[in-house]
């Protein structure tokens, strides 16, 4: 049960990183055309 | 390992993701999120799409970190109380280090993201917000005065501010009124909430107005701030930043909102301060959407 929750924590974690460096990118990309 | 070990170590461990959810208040977000949202909409400006939602983002994750930090706070007295007693700290799901740690990331993430992608003057409003409801709501004011919700409303009252500046880059008398119609909705929101739960904040210790003043003394205060919320909320339609649909609408919901508190005033029990708890979120969600729809091409413009 544990185990569970710690995988779900772990996948849940990475999935909100990678989306932060999506956004960043997006951001930047948006930034640099002057948007 | 000793059982004692065991379930000391898996209090952290055992925390679900949607415990750490929980840690955001998502309720409370939602409000804030909204409120954010409208002063985003009623602001004039070109603001690009997505760095609108980031600045939406943000507000929502600064709200969230502002509740994780007042969980680990407050986990002494959530423990006490029968309406918080079951969060992920008191019910020792997630460790109060965890929770800290996660409120205090959320928060220079998601003032740092506004800052970066936004402007700095809606990420120094993001940051007061944040620190505010730390620091002078839930460190200092709230277990010192029955005055603490309606200072540390205030916090509360920031959003529409932040998403005026996320749009404007400036501040002005608009957002001011915004900040105001939230800032003396509060305490007859939150007082609603706490007469029907003054038993569960008196065995914290915790000196809500009803607690420390009583019931009538809280109803007439309730009274006196729906009486004067009722001219403010017509402001924005007056300074001709929403219509005429906006400001109709406002004077109902006004009148309905005082109807409640004098509802109240007469009621010795709990039923009609537990409506107008109910109402009171009504209230503050409608007159925000009516000043979105004013704004949204289509909707109400033709009207206004």
């Amino acid at each position: 049960m544990i185990d569970r929750n710690r995988r779900a924590r772990n996948v849940a974690m990475l999935v909100a990183l990678l989306a932060f460096v999506a956004l960043i990118y997006a951001v930047t990309i948006v930034r640099m055309t002057g948007g | 390992m000793t059982d004692l070990t065991l379930s000391q170590s898996s209090a952290g461990e055992g925390a679900r993701v949607s415990d750490f959810l929980q840690l955001l208040k998502p309720r409370v977000m939602s409000l804030v999120v909204f409120s954010g949202f409208a002063g985003l909409m009623v602001a004039p400006g070109h603001l690009h799409p997505l760095l609108a939602a980031v600045a939406v983002l943000c507000i929502a994750v600064g709200a969230g970190a502002s509740g994780a930090i007042n969980m680990w706070y407050d986990r002494d007295i959530d423990a006490v109380m029968s309406r918080t007693r079951h969060r992920p700290i008191p019910a020792g799901r997630v460790e109060p280090s965890e929770a800290a740690g996660f409120g205090v990331v959320l928060a220079i993430v998601s003032v740092g993201m506004m800052g970066i992608a936004v402007n700095w003057l809606a990420a120094g409003l993001l940051a007061s917000a944040i620190l505010f409801y730390v620091l002078v709501y839930t460190m200092w004011l709230k277990r010192r005065t029955p005055q603490n919700i309606v200072i540390g409303g205030a916090a509360g009252a920031f959003p529409p501010m932040i998403g005026w500046a996320a749009e404007t880059g400036h501040l002005g008398l608009a957002p001011i009124v915004l900040f105001l119609l939230i800032f003396m909705w509060t305490p007859p929101h939150f007082w609603a909430l706490a007469l029907f739960r003054s038993a569960d904040y008196a065995k914290a210790g915790v000196p809500m107005l009803p607690v420390v003043a009583g019931p009538r003394a809280t109803k007439l205060q309730m009274l006196i701030y729906t009486l004067l919320l009722f001219p403010l909320a017509l402001l924005p339609w007056m300074l001709g930043i929403a219509g005429a649909v906006y400001g109709i609408s406002a004077m109902v919901l006004g009148a309905l909102f005082i109807l409640a508190a004098v509802r109240v005033w007469f009621d010795p029990t709990d039923r009609s301060a537990k409506r107008m708890f109910a109402f009171s979120i009504l209230y503050l969600f409608l007159l925000f959407a009516l000043l979105i729809a004013d704004r949204a091409p289509g909707l109400l413009g033709g009207l206004a």
